[in-house]
């Protein structure tokens, strides 16, 4: 089980290197060049240095990404190179509203998690994602409501994340019995609270933003 | 559509609701852990108060010793050695000590950097902190931390189990413990068994805030709950001391550097659920380790330099009441530093073995690793002119 799990790290983790490399080098490669960096990214990502692959040099630093950011990095790599057969997906993965919800969970759930889990409070929200223990009907609580304003509000991308979240943590697809770890992950708060500032700053100097 | 999907999420959530709600109640203390006092009158053995070293000097440096029983009835220690703390030719070497002999068997390396990184699938930059205990069903187990990128505020935790004494080991498993990219959570103080087979792991938080925490495992080792005794940034490494099924004591390394540092001190009378506002005992600690033992008749034994700065003292204290009172009981170590040279006893570990005699391990001046047995008729000589 345990080679199963770190198998999982190391493949989210070499995900992240593929996904970087693809995003630094999409703005001004075609297609096809697009292609040749996918494969070459994925290629040097099983070649060990060291007696260890990048995506295990990677999985040092940023250990088990969340399923939630799996899912956005797979997603991201999707719509470089689906075709126009995925329309709707399409539709939702470029829609700012979704992703506007999207980097607004991500940072809330960062701002309620890390300050306090780091040690600023007696109170360690950490400890919500252990189902069973007390107070843990307050995250699933947090959850739920997210998803239900995500029906009402068809914001489909981020009611996919929690739903594949939560799924994933049934299934126990990571070494952690904790949900928080399944939700969200410092890589995709910090990426999240990033997007959110360039809106901020694309709105109030009245600019489109570029995905 | 919005129909199905809210009837998709209830499928969903209802699981996750029905766990949420299934409040297990926190399960008893263990208390394998209890140190036993014999009745010596009927025997009178002679008194015994032995030191030695465990380790060989094969390493410039060592540090952080453990020991655990075997179920053969012997003791194994486990300590990191090296160039130097942190650095990369640091391993965790073993070394099994003979019970009838009290003679130590040769070191050997446990667990080798580039050997643990290959099989963790992670670069690895250093390791350290090697914690040792016996489970339910007599198998070794061996926390240590881990450090890929930084000091040792960016550690995981990883273990592995030896179901024959420590002669062979299973792959290492890398903890969970922390949301932050998993870091900073670091091990000192020895675990301790519930009554259902569950394992608790002191242990403690060292990026910004320093903090000790205690994790609640499975019996294969998966954290099921975590605890956090207190908030800031002064306190580190915590030991407990189970009393009773419901009862236990913690102490925790002040980690303020203050001229007038104490020991920190909780308790809790239900078995862990909730614990009791922290406190400053009345023992100095000069932002030093320390370790106990609980005795059967409710006493208390620490270890612990016996000073608010410096570590050049290692005492023996004991408590008769629930740590109101602290006696010195024994000045294991007590040297003059000098100029030239700082003497340094440090990071011990007591542990019992099976014909009752009791052993501390301790870090000799980061050179050795010093070992101290005393048995039953010394100790109660000992707490018998306290009276």
């Amino acid at each position: 089980m345990m080679l199963m799990w770190t198998d999982i790290g190391i493949f989210s983790a070499t995900l992240l290197w593929v996904a970087l490399l693809v995003k630094l080098t999409r703005a001004w490669l075609p297609r096809k060049g697009l292609l040749i960096v996918l494969i070459g990214a994925v290629g040097s990502g099983m070649i060990p240095f060291n007696g260890l692959v990048i995506g295990g040099y990677f999985f040092s630093l940023s250990s088990y990404l969340s399923i939630a950011t799996i899912l956005l990095l797979l997603a991201f790599l999707f719509s470089c190179f689906a075709g126009n057969r995925y329309d709707t997906f399409k539709v939702y993965w470029s829609s700012d509203q979704q992703w506007l919800v999207v980097t607004v969970f991500f940072v809330l759930g960062g701002l309620l998690l890390y300050p306090m889990a780091g040690g600023l409070t007696m109170f360690d929200p950490y400890r919500l994602g252990y189902a069973g223990t007390p107070w843990s009907m307050i995250l699933f609580g947090y959850l739920f409501g997210w998803a239900v304003l995500c029906v009402l509000k068809r914001w489909y991308l981020l009611l996919v994340l929690i739903l594949a979240s939560v799924l994933a943590y049934y299934l126990k697809l990571l070494p952690s019995l904790n949900l928080w770890d399944y939700v969200i992950d410092p890589l995709v708060v910090v990426y999240s609270l990033f997007a959110l500032l360039k809106c901020g700053c694309c709105r109030l100097f009245k600019r489109q933003p570029q995905n | 559509m919005r129909l199905g999907l809210l009837l998709l999420m209830a499928i969903v959530f209802l699981p996750l609701l029905l766990k949420s709600l299934n409040h297990e109640p926190s399960p008893s203390f263990s208390l394998e852990g209890v140190a036993q006092l014999a009745d010596i009158s009927a025997e009178q053995p002679s008194i015994f108060y032995r030191v030695q070293f465990a380790s060989s000097g094969a390493t410039r440096e060592v540090h952080s010793a453990v020991m655990v029983r075997l179920s053969s009835g012997n003791m194994r220690a486990f300590w990191y050695g090296g160039k130097r703390e942190g650095a990369k030719d640091v391993s965790v070497y073993t070394a099994e000590l003979d019970l009838l002999t009290n003679e130590w068997r040769e070191e050997r390396v446990l667990v080798e950097r580039l050997d643990m990184a290959q099989q963790l699938g992670v670069y690895l930059r250093k390791i350290g902190n090697p914690v040792a205990f016996r489970d339910s069903e007599e198998r070794v187990w061996l926390f240590f931390v881990t450090v890929s990128v930084g000091g040792w505020a960016g550690s995981t935790i990883n273990f592995i189990i030896s179901d024959d004494d420590g002669l062979s080991w299973s792959e290492p498993t890398r903890m969970v413990t922390s949301p932050i990219l998993n870091l900073s959570t670091l091990v000192k103080g020895e675990p301790f068994l519930y009554t259902d087979g569950s394992i608790g792991l002191p242990v403690y938080h060292e990026m910004i805030g320093k903090f000790g925490e205690l994790l609640h495992l499975s019996p294969t080792g998966v954290v099921l709950d975590k605890v956090r005794l207190m908030p800031g940034r002064v306190s580190l490494q915590p030991i407990v001391l189970p009393s009773d099924a419901d009862s236990a004591r913690i102490y925790m390394r002040n980690a303020t550097d203050a001229s007038d540092s104490t020991l920190f001190e909780t308790w809790t009378d239900d078995a862990g659920q909730s614990w009791a506002p922290v406190v400053r005992s009345d023992l100095p600690n000069p932002n030093a380790a320390v370790t106990g033992l609980r005795l059967d008749d409710g006493g208390m034994l620490l270890v612990l330099n016996n000073q608010h700065d410096k570590r050049n003292n290692l005492s023996l204290m004991y408590s008769e009441n629930e740590g109101e009172t602290w006696q010195l009981l024994h000045e294991i170590e007590q040297e003059e530093n000098t100029p030239e040279f700082e003497h340094q006893f440090s990071y011990p570990s007591f542990r019992q073995s099976i014909d009752g005699d009791f052993h501390v391990l301790y870090t000799w001046n980061k050179e050795r690793i010093k070992h101290v047995r005393f048995n039953q008729q010394w100790l109660q000589e000992r707490l018998e002119a306290l009276k």
